[in-house]
């Protein structure tokens, strides 16, 4: 579970810090840091599964003088103990990015630390391992170094529950070459994705076309066919009901929507991950499709103590989410963003998006 | 377009313990999940008045806006020190300060577990105090959720042992009877 991330010069976050409960919404006008705010969060995840520090560039806050950009990401394993991990990057405008220091704390004491390229590993009892060596200060060092079952493969294994989604049906490939273990953050790879779990879980695979048949019009199941001679499987929906009978489409024949409705009834019901964050779900989807799917998200938050994070300008995904903790991002003077927790006057009977209107625009309610 | 047998509903409640126990009951017996839920968000001031502020604009934009349909609204608040007679006098006051007075036979069911929805999940598990009896002249909150939180008590169990009521609910739950009629209206 994500517990706190916290930023410091990097693009519109200054001094900015995010601690999440399990159910969280964001709001805020276009441009007011929620995507920033993920962003950050995530490159910081990939960065320490072991990406490279390229996706750093350019990231430093535009009116900001100083080099050295500041990360924390705390995280909590399902035992209860906190992780933290501490991240600074140095950067001029005209040099690219170098890793000046990459920690991580167990409670407290270090588990890991490395300070301008030297890297001094620890014992899980906090003793130190061997003496210090150089290491590249462009990967991440910590990825290099994780001993199974220490407190660096827990630690590991929380930030691998940390789920990006922001589904762009449009980008969606419409057969699977390959099985694949995760769903792309916009959903690129859903049939290489729908067809691992169709082997590896096939009851979150009968789930899933259990709810999609409730949601979507004649839907009657998935199905993969082999194309032959190494060209992968292609990803077919049975439609069943119509006048014209039942017959067979794929996805590139569906609407934008029913693809995106297809990737998130999935990671509902695959039990990915353990921190499910979506920026935006609700794009392509019409009002009356996102509020089952809404509710069902928000029953796996009780069911299976998944933590949730929603951006969303939408007003029934507000109203709903708001009984839960509403965060709203703004940037008052135009500058850095600045996250406070939405505090809805009850005694008006005004809902979260009613009191937010002028703050977000949304226009009068229908 | 509508389904012919199918009641379409909406929830307005107080919290997400409410929404698991009618959103549960809902599916249960009528057979459907609410088209759309809508708990107090989160905030300063008391959940039960957000409820009853928002009450007739439900009532206008459901039940009243789609008379020939089976169109239906389940409105929950607690009844705490209040009682749910006394609550439910408040909807109906509600209702004629909007201009909107209450009309028989509407599918609007009101529901006021007293003092809370925890008293009926105890009730309905067979959870009974150490002294005295489970009943209406108290909150017993604090002690159902620790059973609650031991797995013993939950609303699961509580959905399963809706039908048929116990022999003495309405002697000492008469909320839970009351709500019981309510939600018989939706279905007739």
């Amino acid at each position: 579970m994500l517990k706190r991330f916290y930023a410091d010069n990097f693009r519109c976050l200054v001094n900015f810090e995010f601690t999440p409960a399990e159910v969280s919404l964001l709001v805020g006008r276009n441009g007011s840091g929620k995507t920033t705010l993920l962003d950050g969060i995530r490159t910081v995840r990939d960065f320490l599964l072991g990406g490279d520090l390229g996706r750093f560039r350019f990231s430093r806050t535009l009116w900001e003088s100083r080099t050295k950009q500041h990360f924390e990401l705390e995280v909590v394993d399902d035992a209860g103990s906190t992780y933290t991990y501490v991240l600074e990057i140095d950067q001029s405008e005209t040099s690219r990015p170098r890793l000046g220091k990459e920690e991580l704390l167990f409670g407290s004491s270090p588990i890991f630390r490395m300070v301008d390229g030297r890297v001094q590993l620890f014992n899980d009892d906090h003793t130190k391992r061997g003496d210090p060596f150089e290491y590249s200060t462009q990967t991440s060092a910590l990825a290099s170094f994780v001993a199974r079952g220490s407190h660096l493969e827990r630690f590991r294994t929380c930030v691998l529950g940390i789920m990006f989604f922001s589904i762009e049906p449009r980008f969606m490939e419409w057969k699977s070459t390959e099985e694949a273990k995760g769903l792309a953050q916009n959903g690129s790879n859903l049939p290489s994705w729908l067809r691992t779990i169709s082997q590896e879980d096939p009851r979150a695979f009968t789930r899933l076309t259990e709810s999609l048949s409730g949601v979507l019009t004649g839907f009657d199941q998935l199905r993969f066919r082999d194309l032959g001679d190494g060209n992968g499987k292609l990803l077919e929906v049975l439609l069943a009901g119509g006048k014209h009978g039942s017959f067979t489409t794929n996805l590139p024949n569906l609407s934008d929507g029913e693809r995106c409705l297809i990737a998130l009834y999935a990671v509902i019901h695959a039990h990915v991950g353990r921190t499910l964050i979506f920026d935006e779900p609700d794009n392509f989807v019409a009002l009356d499709e996102i509020r089952p799917w809404l509710y069902q998200l928000r029953e796996s938050a009780d069911d299976r103590k998944v933590q949730i994070v929603v951006a969303s300008h939408h007003p029934d995904i507000i109203d709903y989410l708001a009984a839960d903790d509403a965060f709203m991002l703004s940037r008052p003077t135009g500058d850095v963003a600045r996250i406070s927790r939405l505090e809805v006057d009850r005694e008006t009977g005004d809902t979260a998006s009613e009191s937010l209107r002028e703050h977000l625009l949304l226009g009068p309610q229908p | 377009m509508t389904n012919s047998g199918r009641v379409r509903w909406t929830l307005l409640c107080e919290d997400r313990r409410h929404e698991q126990f009618f959103r549960g009951l809902g599916i249960q017996v009528l057979g459907c999940a609410p088209e759309k839920i809508l708990p107090a968000p989160k905030g300063k001031g008391a959940a039960s008045a957000w409820v009853l502020h928002q009450y007739p604009d439900h009532v206008r934009r459901t039940v009243r806006r789609y008379p020939s349909e089976r169109v239906a609204l389940i409105a929950v608040i607690d009844g705490d020190h209040i009682g749910f007679r006394e609550r439910a006098r408040c909807f109906d006051e509600s209702l004629v300060s909007c201009s909107e007075p209450k009309r028989n036979n509407e599918r609007i069911a009101i529901c006021i577990p007293s003092w809370e929805i925890e008293t009926w999940v105890a009730w309905l598990c067979g959870w009974r105090p150490a002294r005295g009896s489970l009943d209406e002249s108290r909150s017993f909150k604090s002690e159902v959720e620790k059973d609650m939180a031991h797995g013993r008590t939950n609303i699961s169990a509580a959905l399963a042992a809706w039908s048929p009521p116990l022999p003495d609910e309405e002697k000492f739950v008469p909320s839970l009877t009351q709500a019981r009629n309510e939600i018989d209206r939706i279905l007739r």
